[in-house]
């Protein structure tokens, strides 16, 4: 898989990465993460236009770049849980852009769309952090 | 490996290189100077540039200047084991077999380096190869757990009719199914399919863990919903594992065609009617197991009529890709559940295994697949052998 990162500025610094290639492993995504993170990124767009197919260690790997970003939220743990027994919250750190038809589908059905938003229009996904 | 040069080298590892300058040749960047199983007639000693050895898509080494390689097919008499490319400008000296034998007996500096080179790749070797055997122990472990809770047979249940298989990839994958039955209500039975999300040993143990974790929460006459939820949470609260689990869990009743299910962000089960021969998704939107533990899973009913069938897998079914990389998809799934009036749940169950066997034609999976086919029968379609209860049968494999 191909990494390529660019930057937004929106009401916040965001790091886009641009993913191409099957995210079948957790690698290289899960070190670019870290490694973004610990360079002090909070806000994280996946481009996800070229990626054709997410395995179950690409989820892995969502999962855990979700937990990752999500770990300095704002909102309670127990307003978090609140939001997502009732289906209002998403991930304000980590957001998910143009996945493809069958990524949409591994998306959909794991589940991940319930907390994570996903856009079509770069624009508009950097104006939501 | 030393650093590039600048320069020809006067001598290098025993050898006067420029007595030997007629065996200097260039290889531009992108160039190979072997394939695997070609006939080796030289050895090659970098003087500059760098060559990449491969074999198939797999990168085995990098070269640099005063590294030799091209020697064991050399020795032996044999073929090249792997493919050599000029990934940059190279220069290499090389040796034919007479002017490799004439080295060996002038040179002792050179005859110890090409003996210390073999013995430092023998060595790696013979690493690799014990890495490979723990692999492959890790892999049959991993692969015992597995089966050994994998049932033995499909379940006698009044008026449904089951056929289930589970085929196991190379690589240990995590798909189970179970079928339980609550001692508080012999009419019900649990149905469960269930992928892991990861392979090897940490997959079988986290399988087992789980399925355990879901068995003791239906058991205790939790409707489905409710087994998910209460599973979820023990999984998700559990950070031992990095895992999880996408599952499909449905109470079957015995007297009616009544199904309440909940879907954990498994492959949705199809519904098969026999009076249109058209197939329903059942849709459902819940997470799978351990993402959070927040979640109230959602229960749906459903009710099939004699005939119906109940489809459900997990993801080796329709993720199976062929020579091309193609999948086997949720369309050819559907196509060929309607193409054909199915006389049981053992006929649809391999007229789908064989469909995907045919389709992947020799392909190693990537995955487990599993498949668990449900029938609704009534009085009539049962033959007397087993009008109290219908069986099924259970087909399991190591592999296609």
């Amino acid at each position: 898989m191909e990494i390529r990162v660019s930057h937004e500025q929106g009401r916040v610094p965001i790091t886009v990465f641009h993913l191409k290639g099957e995210l079948n492993h957790q690698e290289p995504l899960h070190s670019r993460v870290q490694e973004a993170y610990d360079a002090g990124t909070r806000n994280l767009l996946l481009d996800m236009e070229d990626v054709p197919y997410i395995s179950s260690a690409g989820l892995r790997v969502l999962h855990y770049a979700y937990n990752l970003f999500n770990s300095g939220e704002q909102q309670s743990s127990r307003d978090v849980r609140r939001g997502i027994v009732s289906g209002d919250y998403k991930s304000p750190h980590l957001k998910l852009l143009r996945p493809s038809k069958n990524a949409m589908k591994a998306l959909s059905l794991a589940g991940y769309d319930m907390f994570l938003d996903i856009h079509d229009d770069r624009k508009y996904a950097v104006s939501t952090f | 490996m030393t650093a590039n040069m600048p320069s020809l080298p006067s001598e290098l590892h025993g050898i006067n290189i420029s007595s030997h300058t007629k065996n200097v040749r260039s290889f531009p960047a992108g160039e190979v100077i072997f394939d695997a199983g070609q006939k080796g007639g030289e050895m090659f000693l970098i003087l500059e540039g760098e060559i990449l050895i491969a074999l198939e898509t797999a990168e085995i080494d990098r070269l640099g200047p005063g590294d030799i390689f091209g020697e064991m097919a050399l020795v032996e008499n044999g073929t090249r084991s792997a493919r050599a490319i000029a990934t940059a400008a190279s220069k290499l000296l090389c040796l034919g077999r007479v002017q490799f034998a004439d080295l060996l007996r002038e040179s002792p500096d050179f005859a110890l380096h090409v003996m210390s080179v073999m013995s430092a790749r023998i060595r790696k070797f013979m690493g690799e190869e014990v890495r490979r055997q723990r692999l492959e122990e890790e892999m049959r472990i991993g692969r015992e757990i597995q089966l050994s809770l994998i049932p033995d047979a499909c379940p006698g249940l009044h008026g449904w009719d089951f056929a289930a298989a589970y085929h196991a990839a190379r690589e240990v994958g995590g798909d189970f199914y179970d079928f339980v039955f609550v001692p508080q209500n012999a009419d019900d039975m649990q149905l469960v399919v269930a992928d892991v999300t990861g392979k090897g040993v940490p997959a079988a143990l986290f399988m087992a863990s789980c399925r355990t974790t879901i068995r003791s929460e239906a058991i205790r006459g939790n409707g489905p919903a409710a087994t998910l939820t209460s599973a979820n949470r023990v999984i998700a609260l559990d950070t031992h594992f990095p895992l999880f689990l996408t599952v499909f869990c449905a109470r079957l009743n015995s007297h009616s065609g009544s199904v309440t299910y909940a879907n954990g962000g498994h492959e949705r089960p199809l519904l098969l009617r026999a009076k249109t021969r058209l197939t329903e998704s059942l849709i459902s939107h819940n997470p799978l197991l351990g993402f959070t533990s927040a979640i109230e899973y959602k229960e749906h009913a459903i009710e099939l009529e004699a005939g119906d069938f109940l489809i459900c897998f997990t993801d080796g079914v329709t993720e199976a890709r062929n020579e091309q990389g193609e999948f086997y998809g949720d369309e050819r799934l559907q196509m060929l559940v309607e193409s054909e009036e199915w006389q049981s749940a053992d006929d649809l169950l391999r007229g789908i295994v064989d469909s995907v066997a045919a389709f992947s034609d020799g392909c190693q999976p990537a995955d487990d697949l599993t498949l668990v086919v449900a029938r609704r029968v009534d009085s009539k379609m049962l033959s007397p052998a087993n009008s109290i209860s219908a069986s099924g049968s259970t087909v399991r494999n190591h592999g296609f």
